[in-house]
């Protein structure tokens, strides 16, 4: 994400729509993905961004520009994702998912490309729903965001150690699931 | 460096780039000299790191701005309702503020009642509320009565002292 100009967010906190609108263009789809990867499907993904939005509009005008502007943000997706997620049974269910599944697969000229992509992200999803909500945020602000180890602690509001062990842990995790399944095939 | 440790700093330091060059450096040199820790890293880079590093950012569905907006204006909405109440609610005076207001000037009406035969017309204290002006109004009273018995009405000795006694009211002393 982007740093947003001082002025436009100023703009925002004062009420513009049309500020505001500039600066949900630039972030949406950053503030998606995360809710995406972090409640794994797409309707609470789409709540929880509706929600940060919400928020952020409610709260800039209090908004102090002691810390940066991109950094508050993701604070407030994952936080808003975390609790979702806790709270979801879609993820659980796995019944939204499965519905988008057969939408797309009933598709007649798929291309192979489209496939793969398919492909990709049902795997990508199913990698994402073995770690807990905890350390699903701190993989996608690391891997997806591409976050260094200082941001993901500041967003979060942890202590770097946290942030390493929770990473370890996400990845142990991700490679006992994946010897697991070539031990099945 | 032992496997353990490499291991550790493998599945997240070194490979997040938060090494610095020194402490790559002894990694790397582990890594050449022990094919466990190769194909530990291997392993953790296939299974953990690639398919997420290389998964393409979503587009967030086009309904959502319209989502935003219309919520933002109902906040906006709600924001004006609440406003006008806060508003409305200034001026709005509720009964029991009526009865209090009503039990409080019945109060201060039977005081000022209850108060009123003690209070002496012409007297230094108006009210007699207090013993300490009771003491002073009867004491005033007595040296009354003892300069119209010793001056006065008394043994007629001095004619002209009743005419500087106060007999009370303009009637009582047409009257006498
Ligand atoms: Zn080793």
């Amino acid at each position: 994400m982007q740093p947003l100009p001082k002025e436009l967010l100023i703009e925002a906190s004062g009420g513009d729509i049309g500020a505001f609108e500039k600066i949900y263009r630039a972030t949406s789809d950053y503030v998606y993905t995360i809710a995406l990867k972090v409640t794994g499907n797409r309707a609470d993904a789409e709540e929880v961004a509706q929600d940060v939005f919400l928020k952020v509009f409610r709260k800039l005008g209090k908004f102090r520009f002691e810390s940066s502007f991109t950094t508050w943000l993701y604070r407030i997706t994952v936080n808003n994702a975390i609790n979702a997620s806790r709270k979801s049974t879609r993820r659980r269910s796995g019944q939204v998912e499965f519905n988008d599944n057969i939408e797309v697969a009933d598709g007649r000229d798929r291309t192979r490309e489209a496939i793969e992509k398919e492909q990709n992200e049902a795997r990508v999803r199913s990698m994402l729903e073995t770690l807990n909500p905890d350390q699903r945020a701190c993989i996608v602000l690391r891997e997806i965001e591409g976050m260094r180890y200082e941001e993901i602690a500041e967003v979060l509001q942890v202590n770097l150690n946290t942030v390493r062990s929770r990473l370890r842990r996400a990845r142990e995790t991700l490679c006992s699931r994946a010897q697991q399944e070539r031990s099945i095939q | 460096m032992k496997c353990t440790e490499a291991r550790e700093l493998l599945a997240s330091d070194f490979l997040d780039g938060e090494l610095d060059k020194d402490a790559r450096g002894e990694v790397v040199k582990h890594l050449d000299a022990c094919d466990g820790c190769r194909r530990f890293e291997e392993a953790v880079r296939r299974a953990a790191v690639d398919p997420l590093r290389n998964a393409p950012r979503e587009t967030a569905p086009p309904s959502l701005w319209l989502k935003v907006r219309l919520g933002i204006e109902h906040e906006q909405e709600r924001g004006v309702r609440a406003a006008l109440y806060r508003v409305w609610r200034s001026f709005h005076v509720p009964w029991t503020a009526y009865a209090a207001a009503s039990a409080t000037a019945a109060v201060i009406i039977a005081i000022a009642v209850l108060r009123e035969p003690l209070t002496v017309p012409g007297s230094t204290r108006a009210s007699l509320t207090d013993t300490e002006g009771l003491h002073e109004y009867i004491e005033e009273q007595f040296s009354i009565l003892a300069y119209q018995d010793t001056n006065g009405t008394g043994n007629g000795a001095n004619g002209n002292g009743a005419d500087s006694v106060n007999f009370g009211t303009l009637l009582e002393e047409y009257l006498m």
